[in-house]
């Protein structure tokens, strides 16, 4: 097995990164790319991807390194978080945004459920309005279009704290 | 951060609660409740979320009193009338809408129809409802769960004959709801198979009570040439052995055959027609003549069942040998399900020549042959890859190695099978089956094996091989009467469990036997002298009555309980006790339930539980009583509400 090789990465700033190909191997967008060019030798830039961001990326490939169930694991959306990944994902909302939009960049599934997954629980229990200040959203409904989505989805019975 | 900067519109793009993949994947993991929240934050949340809100959309029955004079359409998994989730905290309020948006909420199903893709219906009220729904249900179904066969079901799956992937129906035979009613007539079955049969897209099919007779054949062929997954409970069918001239059903992955038919070795052809089964459950008609299946299951290719790798025997009508024979017939079983089934010494002993290197799960609970304790023992320490075990019993005497002696207490079952020291089952077996025994390749060789594996592993130590458990189920059976065996059982007991760390779930059940009668060879599930073990641990003051009471009615055992908690602290020192070695068990920090009802007469202490709660970081759940005394209880409820708020305690009383 090739797991000696190793995969320069180069994050927006331009900070190189070196890691095993195995660990690359995780994201299935530099997985194809690796697989379809050959290691080319040179640093793979990375362009939407902060050198903070990449280092906490790497953190979790690394940390689920040998997890054979890696693009399995996560089927179950109900499944709870385990211990590792919930203290993993005990950033700041701006570094989590910026780990989704990593994860969806380089195509790795797991680690798209599990920070969507902890999006979603920060937004459970909660009432419109909460959500809205918790994601900084402007309420673009006027009072009768919310009213009227209310009405039309039997929100009556679950909300109004 | 990005979210706190509204001006800038490049941030705002960066967001992604505003990128639609994003919102939708996030929507994934939010109940019924939440999202109907979500619909209203904007606009595009609305826009996006709002398919999700009415994808599955299910009618049922009123689930509370409160809205009797209304049909309540709700659901767990769907939008509903009441959210189950949510509503419990104001029912008032539950009360009062209900009623008046009971239309509301109907309209909306109509208004969002072009979002449905599955559709449970239980139970319905309002046919105007249905009136208007099922005309706009064109090939827009992906999946139909009913629970009886009408005419309006029947047009609803002509109406998405191309976009239905899976029908469940609960009752397709609704007059044979009551007991003596006569079987669906046979044209209405040929009507509901025609139906399905123009399903063109259907991959999952469950039926329960369902008919097929020989006109039927030919279509039911047709659609199993289609199927992914086939599941038929109850009903009647003719006869399920495909003609010769049929392509195998080489997409069937899972086929579920409970109480079908009178004629075992017809659905056993069937089952060799599908050459890339996966999944097997069967369960056989009662009052099966005592059957052939096994006789056709050990005459397949074997590369007919080489796929098979997950079986479900349970309440299997069958014998432990014969059993053993269908799993000696070249199955590599990741799972093996086989509760309340005959599993014996020879099925444990096919497990352990056969699966050591495959087995995941296996669960042998109520099997009517308690399996003997070596051999319980043999499997776990055989079958390495081991995640699942669920069993009755484990003796805490024959943990010991010095004690147990193979000659005496395994050989004399499995090789004689008609001595007097085998289970009364067994000898019935024997006897019934005289005929068959001497045709059948009985796994003789292998309880040899077993024994040759038993001797090597008398040398060493008797490790459990499944370090990588991730739940265990089992009751620990320890012998007061002799109670050396139990002393030295018991840290054995603790060592064996320290070792399994990848545990996530623990179903810890102890209890003292009277040693008059021995485990391995009792009979059945009678646990008779359960009471009067208790008070012959008791000190001479116990109450007479339940002395005497040998029944094994939980409530007079529930009475020796109480009677034992009012002179606990006594009884612990007088006889050894199951807790003795709890804190051994340190390292199990994945433990996330720890259940505990099986456990006769716990006593854990305040600081046993303030000890675990700390230390097994994982665990979020307990089942179970912890402890008889009412006033320790207590004060564990009270430590666990105040200190580990992370933690349910879920008990019955």
């Amino acid at each position: 097995m090739s797991a000696h090789s190793q995969i320069l990465l180069t994050s927006s700033e331009g900070t190189e990164f070196l890691i095993d190909r195995d660990i690359a191997d995780k994201s299935m967008l530099l997985k194809c790319m690796l697989e379809d060019i050959g290691e080319i030798g040179q640093a793979v830039p990375l362009p939407n991807v902060s050198g903070p961001i990449l280092t906490k990326v790497i953190e979790y490939c690394t940390h689920h390194r040998d997890d054979p169930n890696f693009l399995s694991a996560n089927d179950d959306v109900t499944a709870d978080i385990d211990e590792w990944d919930l203290e993993y994902c005990k950033v700041d909302q701006g570094t989590l945004y910026e780990l989704i939009l990593a994860a969806n960049y380089l195509d790795i599934k797991p680690l798209m459920d599990l920070t969507c997954k902890t999006v979603a629980n920060m937004i459970k229990a909660k009432s419109p309005e909460e959500i809205r200040k918790t994601f900084n959203i402007t309420n673009d409904f006027t009072p009768e279009e919310e009213d009227q989505v209310r009405r039309e989805n039997g929100k009556d019975w679950v909300d109004e704290h | 951060m990005a979210t706190t900067d509204n001006d800038d519109d490049d941030h705002m793009r960066q967001t992604p609660t505003q990128l639609p993949e994003i919102l939708l994947l996030i929507g994934r993991h939010l109940s019924q409740g939440d999202l109907t929240s979500c619909i209203r934050v904007s606009h595009s949340w609305h826009y996006y979320l709002e398919p999700l809100l009415w994808s599955h959309v299910s009618i049922q029955r009123p689930t509370s009193s409160s809205s009797s004079s209304s049909s309540s359409l709700s659901s767990n998994n769907s939008i509903s009338f009441s959210n189950d989730n949510n509503d419990n905290n104001d029912n008032n309020r539950n009360g009062f809408f209900r009623n008046i948006n009971q239309s509301a909420y109907e309209a909306s199903i109509i208004k969002n129809v072009r979002h449905l893709h599955s559709l449970t219906i239980e139970f319905v009220q309002n046919p105007t409802l249905l009136h208007q729904l099922v005309p706009v249900l064109h090939n827009r179904l992906s999946a139909l769960i009913t629970e009886d066969y009408n005419p309006t079901i029947r047009q609803i799956l002509l109406q998405n004959a191309q976009s239905i992937q899976s029908f469940t129906c609960r009752n397709v035979n609704t007059r044979q709801r009551q007991q003596y009613s006569l079987p669906q007539p046979s044209h209405e079955a040929t009507e509901f198979w025609k139906s399905l049969s123009s399903l063109m897209f259907l991959t999952e099919l469950t039926l329960s009570n369902a008919c097929i007779y020989s006109a039927n054949l030919t279509v039911f062929w047709k659609m199993c040439g289609r199927l992914k997954v086939l599941s038929l409970e109850s009903g009647f069918v003719c006869d399920l052995s495909p003609s010769s001239y049929l392509e195998p059903f080489k997409t069937l992955r899972r086929v579920h055959l409970h109480r079908v038919s009178e004629y075992p070795q017809r659905e056993l052809d069937f089952i060799r027609f599908c050459p890339n089964l996966e999944h097997l459950a069967w369960r056989p008609l009662q009052l099966t003549p005592l059957n052939q299946f096994m006789f056709h299951l050990v005459t397949l290719e074997p590369d007919r069942l080489a796929r098979i790798t997950s079986v479900d025997f349970s309440y299997i009508d069958l014998f432990d040998k014969q059993l053993a024979t269908v799993l000696s017939s070249g199955l590599r079983l990741v799972r093996l399900i086989a509760v309340h089934s005959p599993f014996g010494d020879f099925c444990a002993d096919q497990v352990v020549c056969s699966m050591a290197e495959t087995l995941e799960e296996l669960d042998v609970r109520e099997c009517h042959l308690l399996v003997q304790n070596p051999m319980v023992q043999l499997m776990l320490v055989v079958c390495r890859r081991l995640k699942v075990f669920r069993a009755d019993e484990i003796s805490v005497d024959d943990m010991n190695k010095n004690t147990w002696s193979p000659a005496a207490r395994f050989s004399r079952p499995a090789f004689s099978s008609s001595s007097s020291s085998s289970p009364s089952g067994y000898g019935c077996g024997s006897s019934t089956v005289a005929g068959y025994t001497a045709t059948v390749p009985a796994p003789t060789l292998a309880p040899l094996l077993s024994m040759r594996m038993l001797g090597k592993l008398m040398q060493g130590d008797w490790q459990w091989g499944c370090v990588e458990l991730e739940e265990l189920d089992v009751t620990f059976v320890g012998s007061i009467a002799q109670k050396h065996l139990l002393l030295n059982g018991l840290p054995l007991v603790y060592s064996q469990l320290a070792q399994l760390t990848e545990l996530r779930r623990l179903g810890f059940g102890w209890k003292y036997h009277n040693e008059e009668r021995r485990l391995s060879s009792s009979t059945g599930v009678t646990f008779g002298s359960v009471d009067s073990v208790v008070d012959l641990a008791l000190p001479r003051g116990s109450p007479p009555s339940s002395a005497s009471s040998t029944a094994s009615s939980s409530s007079s055992s529930s009475s020796s309980y109480s009677s034992k908690a009012s002179v606990g602290s006594e009884t612990q020192q007088k006889s050894p006790h199951f807790r003795a070695g709890l804190r051994r068990l340190w390292k199990l920090t994945q433990l996330r339930v720890f259940d505990v009802e099986k456990i006769q007469n716990p006593n854990f202490s305040v600081s046993d539980v303030k000890w675990f709660g700390k230390r097994w970081e994982g665990l979020r759940r307990i089942q179970g009583r912890l402890s008889m005394d009412p006033g320790t209880e207590l004060a564990i409820q009270d430590l666990v509400q105040k200190d580990f708020t992370h933690i349910t305690h879920h008990h019955n009383n």
